[in-house]
């Protein structure tokens, strides 16, 4: 067999194993990121709210934190 | 005078008062009482330092929440002052105000009753009165809480303090390895007339005294009372079943952690519920400490990766923050602890198991049991403080999820504070002792310690001990 085959076949291996957990990786990302981070959502009084767990003001949900 | 009872073959049979055990509560009074001129018999079941033959006398039959009985006290003279962080608070006012927990009454007796003592309290547990109890940080929570204010002591060891005193005093006899293993009533079960008294060489015998002192701590002096069946089967002082109720403690609750806005913050706050959120909400007192994981020391390359989390806290949208201050124990990032007030409550109680110890007697059944509004207070309290926390513009709080969710069991520790089992009460129906700590059977029992506290507060229990002590001392002497 040729030199040059087997150094195909080589960097093809090593290229097919490679793609492929990043490819297995990527479709195991949920569809939806937000649906898992925000399992669980709590209105504590009129103005605060727990995230998680996190208790924050309400608005902070609309407009995002600093 | 000082008598290794080991040793001895007899003990002096006439005092004017018998003060049983040596912790700050039975220090104080026999040497307070002694300077009246008392003749005061002082009993120590330890030795003057640790030993694991006394300290396992502690065991207990634990069936309700651990609290720890064998390593939360010492079984020595000093008592459990031998290993006190020497936290100091008084009661508030309000602690004293009359109300009705769980069906059962508050305290018979009033703040005014017990603040003419504070100073020698103070003096005693080596505060410095000038500087009093100052807040121990700014009002940065604004309402709902107010900064804790409490002093250091340094914190005193009664042992150290007052071993030489008691051994050179004419009027205090102390015996230390004398375990009080019975009490005895007269022909009409209204006097103690004698106590039994043994060492660890199985020699025993019995003193007398025109008035006994019971401070063995809100375990022991239940399970003393209880195990003196004698001559009543229901134990001394127990004829309305309250003796060993009601055991209480302060409730120690990992809240939650938070994150301070500024990370380069390095103290830790405290704070002391107000009295309108607790009365508005029908609810214990607290107390909450926020307490910074670690001080961080940024340089040099340091001070790069912190400015690189720095940045990254301050850049990124909300989910991805929560997600990331989740995971990561980040500068300025701390834990919520608590010393919240538990309420008396009847079902929580000590009691004697069927295992007996070297004395033939019966060992502690312990039941620390939280009911309903205790859990109350710890999730309104953690919710509150957590919404003030994120009003006063300090950072985010995150709660554990038993503080938000009520079908989840709540974490308890503990502080080591035994409290209410033999409360104080106007009518026998509701404790064990009355206004003046004397047991309501009885013409001749006290009881001294925090046992008789009728309801807990949130404030470490030493000060108001001295504080009842010295007002017991001068309702003895008149």
């Amino acid at each position: 067999m040729p030199l040059s085959l087997h150094r195909r076949s080589f960097i093809n291996s090593v290229l097919l194993f490679s793609v492929a957990p990043l490819a297995a990786a990527k479709r195991s990302q949920p569809a939806n990121n937000q649906q898992l981070i925000f399992t669980n959502i709590k209105l504590l009084d009129q103005g605060f709210v727990s995230v998680n767990g996190w208790v924050l003001p309400k608005e902070t949900l609309i407009k995002g934190t600093r | 005078m000082l008598f290794d009872f080991n040793l001895q073959t007899d003990i002096n049979k006439n005092y004017d008062v018998c003060v049983v055990g040596t912790g700050p509560a039975g220090i104080t009074l026999a040497r307070k009482l002694s300077e009246t001129g008392q003749k005061v018999l002082l009993l120590e079941a330890g030795g003057l330092g640790y030993s694991e033959q006394s300290q396992a006398f502690y065991e207990c039959e634990t069936v309700g929440h651990n609290a720890w009985p064998k390593f939360s006290r010492l079984r020595y003279f000093g008592g459990t002052s031998n290993h006190w962080a020497g936290r100091c608070r008084p009661f508030d006012s309000s602690d004293f105000n009359p109300r009705e927990i769980n069906g059962l009454p508050g305290w018979p007796i009033r703040y005014s009753d017990i603040k003419p003592y504070l100073n020698e309290a103070m003096e005693i547990l080596d505060l410095d009165k000038k500087m009093g109890f100052q807040p121990v940080n700014d009002d940065l929570l604004k309402t709902r809480f107010s900064p804790d204010a409490y002093s250091n002591s340094p914190p005193t060891r009664f042992k150290d303090k007052y071993l030489s005193e008691i051994e050179s005093s004419k009027n205090i006899d102390c015996y230390y390895n004398a375990n009080a293993i019975d009490m005895r009533l007269d022909t009409s079960h209204q006097s103690i007339t004698h106590i039994k008294v043994s060492n660890y060489n199985n020699f025993s015998t019995t003193v007398s005294a025109q008035k006994f002192i019971l401070c063995l701590g809100g375990i022991e002096t239940p399970r003393f009372m209880l195990n003196c069946k004698n001559q009543i089967p229901t134990g001394i002082g127990n004829s309305s079943d309250m003796v060993g109720r009601c055991f209480m403690e302060h409730l120690n609750v990992r809240m939650g952690s938070f994150l301070y806005r500024d990370i380069d913050n390095t103290e830790g706050m405290q704070f002391y519920a107000d009295d309108a959120f607790v009365i508005k909400n029908t609810i214990g007192k607290s107390n909450i400490t926020f307490g910074i994981v670690r001080k961080i020391k940024s340089y040099g390359r340091t001070k790069e990766i912190k400015n690189f989390f720095k940045n990254i806290a301050c850049q990124m949208e909300i989910e991805e923050k929560i997600q990331f201050i989740s995971e990561f124990k980040c500068p300025g990032m701390g834990n919520i602890g608590t010393l919240i007030e538990q309420s008396p409550n009847l079902d929580s109680r000590i009691s004697l198991s069927k295992e007996t110890d070297s004395f033939g007697l019966n060992r502690t059944k312990f039941d620390w049991q939280i009911n309903d509004f205790d859990k109350k207070t710890i999730r309104k309290t953690g919710q509150a403080v957590a919404i003030e926390f994120a009003k006063a513009n300090l950072g985010s709080v995150r709660l554990s999820d038993f503080i938000l969710d009520e079908t989840r069991e709540i974490e308890f520790g503990r502080h080591a504070h035994h409290m209410g089992t033999t409360r104080m009460s106007e009518s026998p129906q509701y404790g064990v002792v009355d206004q003046n700590s004397k047991v309501h059977d009885l013409d001749n029992l006290y009881i001294a310690g925090s046992s008789v506290f009728s309801t807990g507060g949130a404030c470490n229990p030493t000060m108001p001990i001295m504080q009842l002590c010295l007002r017991l001392v001068d309702h003895l002497t008149g």
